[in-house]
């Protein structure tokens, strides 16, 4: 039997959401995110929707909080998602793909000036605080941010429709560098589809552990590599050996739910 | 388990870190690749005083720990000292790493061109563990970014091209990789340039000694069209490299 590497935070404000999810009536559900006209979105990794979920749900559940405690542990959040799978520590692996681009998209590297802070308060005396614009961690530089330019952006889910269309409401940027008019939020769309696929086209549609894919028979190619599967997606504690979106699965020809 | 760093640090024979390695507590993975580790370095205390953007780089636990092999490609990212991290690498698991360069005319037998790297690890190296790292400007963000595939359908290239507004990785099929350079390569040898190749090959119609036969532009164009809106395209395009002239 193994150990497992951790286990889950649970927070009591989310006790009532977690009750109010059971009774909650989920279905296969396209979300559609339209940005503003020209706005882009920036950032090296997917954006995903039980991410994005988990951040409202914290936000609405628990309002003027401070930050989580940092830990190597993941927080459960009660998304209104479907669990599809749970590993052996109960980390959940929901029934949801990353945003995807739809129509023409074009790719950018976005600069952006990191310029010199002017230390009006601190510099001069032996001691203070001088920043210099050419050398150190304060000096001035220039950041390259990858950025896509896209007609729209869907992500696939199994969820409850109402619950996902009020949470996501609220959400007016997504992604990297909001503050510079990246992911500028026009309108969301959440509508009914026939089924959510986790296998389409011989492909992944979403990040899967390799426990998962034991757990479902699923054969897919090459060996595991370290991936981010539940929110938060970004965080290393968090990985477990298993195959990214859009790795090829053998003799399956759609996994729907 | 092998990560982008293992593989960088142990294919290209990174020094190892001076200080020795403290012990982590218990459940401490990397704080860059995820990977468990027992022992490591701070983060925090490998960054110097000049390090940036420590937020993302460390995924946001600047007081977790880091691998050996991670510290080893940090300390190897000295634009002033040993910066081979930050360069372009293609380096197996069985600890075979080059550091290619993109010309031709400046690769040697030690740092091979691209466009021959590239055929040349095919399908010798098929299904092996790989990290691929493309970059026309060597930057040291570039490698806790990469990711470690199999060399096959679907590897993991990181590609940095700041001219093609490339900045990210791509996952590409290695022999579609291959058929596509062919074909630019080939395009590109008939004395056309990379722009028209990136976009339309029947621009070379208007310059005058330059165009050649149009139907032969026009079944060049037929062929590179679908191509262009491949994952293979930018990183093909940026590889291709004109025939090596013999000397009378």
């Amino acid at each position: 039997m193994t150990t497992p590497r951790s286990s889950r935070v649970a927070l009591p404000a989310f006790a009532p959401w977690f009750a109010a999810l059971i009774d909650l009536p989920m279905r296969p559900l396209r979300v559609t995110l339209h940005l503003q006209p020209g706005a882009s979105l920036a950032g090296n990794d997917a954006l995903q929707l039980d991410n994005l979920l988990a951040r409202r749900v914290l936000d609405v559940a628990i309002p003027d909080r401070g930050p989580l405690d940092d830990t190597p542990l993941g927080y459960e959040f009660p998304i209104p998602l479907r669990v599809v799978w749970r590993a052996d520590d109960g980390l959940p692996l929901y029934a949801a793909t990353p945003f995807v681009p739809v129509g023409t998209t074009a790719t950018d590297i976005a600069y952006l000036h990191k310029r010199q802070q002017t230390g009006a308060w601190t510099r001069g005396g032996r001691a203070g605080f001088a920043p210099r614009p050419a050398s150190g961690r304060w000096a001035e530089r220039r950041q390259g941010i990858r950025s896509v330019l896209a007609e729209a952006w869907t992500a696939d889910c199994i969820g409850h429709q109402d619950t996902i269309a009020e949470l996501l409401r609220a959400v007016v940027h997504v992604g990297k560098k909001r503050g510079h008019g990246f992911g500028a939020v026009a309108r969301w769309e959440i509508a009914p589809i026939p089924a959510w696929h986790l296998v389409r086209a011989g492909r992944l549609t979403r990040p899967v552990p390799a426990l998962a894919a034991t757990r479902w028979s699923l054969c897919v190619e090459g060996e595991p590599a370290l991936v981010g599967w539940t929110p938060p997606q970004w965080k290393p504690s968090l990985f477990r050996p298993g195959w990214w979106a859009g790795a090829r699965v053998h003799d399956v020809e759609a996994l729907a739910c | 388990m092998l990560s982008p760093t293992d593989l960088i640090a142990e294919g290209l024979r990174l020094s190892a870190v001076p200080e020795p390695p403290v012990p982590c507590p218990p459940h401490t993975v990397d704080a860059i690749t995820g990977v468990p580790i027992t022992e490591g370095y701070v983060a925090h205390q490998l960054a110097g005083a000049n390090t940036v953007e420590f937020l993302e780089t460390f995924r946001g636990n600047q007081h977790g720990y880091v691998s050996v092999n991670t510290a080893r490609c940090w300390r190897a990212q000295n634009p002033r000292g040993d910066n081979r991290a930050s360069r372009s690498v293609l380096a197996f698991g069985d600890g075979t790493a080059w550091l290619p360069m993109i010309a031709r005319d400046t690769a040697t037998t030690e740092r091979p061109c691209w466009s021959d790297l590239v055929r040349q690890v095919w399908p010798a190296r098929a299904g092996q563990p790989c990290v691929a790292i493309v970059t026309t400007d060597q930057k040291k963000r570039l490698w806790p970014r990469a990711r470690a595939t199999q060399l096959g359908d679907r590897t993991a290239v990181y590609l940095y091209n700041p001219e093609s507004r490339d900045d990210g990785v791509r996952f590409v099929d290695w022999p579609s990789l291959i058929a596509c350079l062919d074909l630019v390569e080939t395009v590109y040898g008939a004395g056309l340039v990379k722009p028209w190749i990136a976009t339309n090959v029947l621009a070379a119609l208007a310059q005058r000694g330059r165009g050649g036969d149009p139907r032969t532009l026009l079944a060049w164009e037929r062929a590179l069209a679908p191509w262009r809106v491949t994952e293979e395209f930018p990183l093909a395009l940026l590889l291709a490299q004109k025939p090596t002239k013999e000397i009378p």
